[in-house]
């Protein structure tokens, strides 16, 4: 049975905190890179005006500063919760098909994600 | 345990999972919950309510029309019923989940060649897993000097957003994706491959003549389901030396009579692209004095409404006029535009805009304020999606201010009938998307967890769709759940419209396989349960 979203959420917001990362696989980061420019950066990227990159936007909303609102600047996110929200999606985002993001891509993804993550 | 087809038992599904991995690999046959879990709706109005989502059995991936013809041939030996989707984004209209629970979709998202961009004919030839985004950036990186149409989200696929009659933003020869088609490929549902157009000679190309000789058959690929189509071609616009848009606003509410004539005119004669109707007195929001008058008995007269504007020193409605082509052509355009309106729109004021020159740089397209006018995809237009995601209804009426009056009032009444807020406001317009009608958008918020509110938005939905064929209007577009409503009610004639699809679906697909239901088009095995 799946967990519904907000249980499993509520679970991974507690643990994205300062989670660890996936070291530097320089070539895995340069690929989850490639990923994150395909299917991330039309919402997630840097937003040319108030109504641009709605992911950005909204993550501001919600964190209001406490974390950075764009995706390649934080540092704590968990690969867990990566690959949840990717799976599963949350709020407006839909999930991604494997046919779109390759469970090889979301491992690409998550090191992308966490290259910045302390140890 | 997955949701299997109607009639078809796990062994023989079994078996035609087994041919499906040996014609195109295992891994490319998803059949894990976790993985066909991943192409149910996420703005499906059924959440929560885990019977009646629409759900998958398994999911197929080809990556060739060869591949195509393959599965097609399977599903109908074993008769298990295919979905396809092309890049499967279609949001707000069933995303990329079947009509028919249990049927297995055939995901193009791999057929994603990009086979031909002419930049001296102006037309794409491209398979169904391309993008809005793909098909931009290629043209971008070979700096081709033609233009795609696109729709507000940039992840969908030229295919799949034409074949459900999708839409754009710049000339009407443009914006209606169908429309701008210009021949497809599709296999059929006994796995032969056909081509349509010029495309039907042995040596004949996609991209030029749309019609070849004979009847018009590519119509029947579009929200139908008569077979798989895995390349189309179409026109794209060479990219014009120059852009301006400006802005009318009109003081009183009646005055959008005269001004969509007018605008029908502009628009009709080829002088502008897609208008985009406002209000500086409505918008998105609705101001709280206008809110109070509306709320009381009888809601609000012209007058009063007027009377309002005024004192708050904004107009009634407004338009902005697009125009492509020659710097002098379009600036004289605008003129023109102004000089017709003035003579008969007292009060009219007009806003210059800016003039915009091509080539463009990547960083001048990034700052654009409405880039989809150029044909650049983006995503901006989530910012309007609810929490959850919601459901369109789009109600097709003809090109009048009367119509968008009516519309207020027909569609608002369910609104607050339902408990769903008060709807349309007064100064709600229309999109103007497809050139020939004026589409009402009614958009209903979904919730993941509150199944009630789903319940109502789902009763609202049904109640737009008959008040709507009341007045003559029907949707352009159907999220699965309502398929079938809307086409039943396209009822002229005793319903011989679907009557009609019905004998060509026996005919062309006697085993029923390819997309049951897609349409509002049931085959004869499934058709008594739609009664």
């Amino acid at each position: 049975m799946r967990k519904s979203n907000a249980v499993l959420l509520a679970t991974l917001f507690s643990v994205c905190i300062s989670a660890p990362g996936y070291g530097q696989d320089r070539e895995l980061i340069g690929q989850g890179s490639q990923v994150f420019d395909t299917w991330c950066r039309a919402c997630h990227g840097e937003p040319a005006n108030p109504n641009d990159m709605i992911g950005t936007q909204r993550l501001q909303e919600r964190y209001q500063g406490v974390m950075p609102a764009k995706l390649e600047d934080r540092t704590n996110l968990a690969p867990i919760f990566i690959e949840t929200i990717v799976r599963s999606g949350i709020s407006l985002m839909p999930f991604f098909r494997k046919t779109e993001v390759s469970d090889v891509d979301l491992e690409a993804l998550k090191a992308y994600l966490t290259r910045n993550n302390p140890n | 345990m997955p949701t299997l087809p109607p009639g078809v038992n796990n062994q023989t599904f079994e078996t035609a999972l087994n041919e499906f991995r040996n014609a195109i690999g295992a891994e490319w046959v998803f059949t894990t919950d976790e993985d066909v879990d991943l192409y149910r709706d996420a703005y499906s109005p059924f959440w929560g309510e885990e019977d009646r989502m629409l759900k998958a059995s398994a999911a197929v991936a080809p990556i060739s029309t060869e591949e195509v013809q393959v599965i097609v041939r399977i599903a109908n030996q074993y008769q298990i019923p295919l979905y396809p989707i092309s890049t499967g984004k279609n949001l707000g209209y069933g995303g990329s989940a079947p009509n028919l629970s249990g049927s297995v979709i055939v995901d193009l998202k791999r057929m994603n060649q990009i086979i031909e961009v002419s930049e001296d004919k102006n037309y794409a030839v491209v398979e169904p897993g391309v993008s809005y985004f793909d098909l931009y950036n290629y043209i971008n990186e070979r700096g081709l000097k033609v233009w795609i149409d696109c729709p507000d989200p940039g992840w969908g696929s030229p295919v799949g957003n034409a074949l459900d009659r999708g839409v754009g933003y710049t000339y009407n020869r443009f914006r209606d994706h169908f429309g701008s088609s210009a021949g497809l490929e599709a296999v059929l549902p006994n796995g032969e491959v056909m081509r349509t157009g010029m495309g039907a000679l042995p040596n004949g190309e996609l991209g030029n003549y749309r019609y070849g000789f004979g009847p018009g058959i590519d119509g029947l690929f579009c929200q139908g389901n008569f077979g798989i189509v895995t390349k189309m071609a179409f026109h794209l616009l060479p990219e014009p030396e120059a852009y301006y848009s400006g802005q009318v606003i009109v003081p009183r509410r009646r005055d959008l009579g005269a001004l969509v004539n007018h605008v029908n005119n502009f628009e009709d004669l080829g002088l502008i692209g897609q208008p985009e109707y406002g209000s500086p007195a409505g918008g998105f929001g609705v101001n709280p004095e206008v809110q109070e008058l509306m709320s009381r008995p009888g809601g609000a007269t012209d007058d009063e409404l007027d009377a309002l504007s005024a004192r708050r020193g904004v107009g009634s409605w407004s338009v902005n006029l697009q125009f492509y082509g020659p710097e002098e052509s379009v600036l004289a355009n605008w003129a023109f535009a102004r000089r017709k309106i003035a003579e008969s729109i007292d009060g009219a004021q007009f806003e210059d805009g800016q003039l915009y020159r091509f080539p463009m740089s990547d960083e001048e397209k990034r700052t654009f304020p409405h880039r989809v006018a150029i044909g650049v995809p983006n995503m901006e237009i989530f910012r309007i999606v609810p929490q959850d995601g919601l459901l369109y209804f789009s109600a097709l009426t003809p090109r009048s201010a009367e119509a968008i009056f009516r519309g207020q009032q027909v569609f608002g009444e369910i609104y607050r009938e339902m408990g769903l807020g008060s709807g349309p406001n007064p100064y709600q317009g229309a999109a103007t998307w497809h050139p020939r009608a004026f589409i009402l958008i009614n958009g209903f918020s979904l919730s993941r967890t509150d199944t009630d509110h789903n319940a109502r938005v789902r009763e609202a939905f049904s109640m737009c769709i008959q008040a709507a064929a009341a007045e003559g209007w029907g949707e352009y577009r159907a999220p699965p759940a309502f398929a079938t409503e809307v086409m039943n009610a396209y009822s002229f004639n005793n319903n011989i419209l679907r009557r009609f699809c019905e004998e060509l679906k026996d005919g062309i697909d006697p085993n029923g396989i390819i997309a049951p239901g897609r349409g509002g088009i049931w085959p004869r095995y499934l058709r008594e349960d739609q009664a």
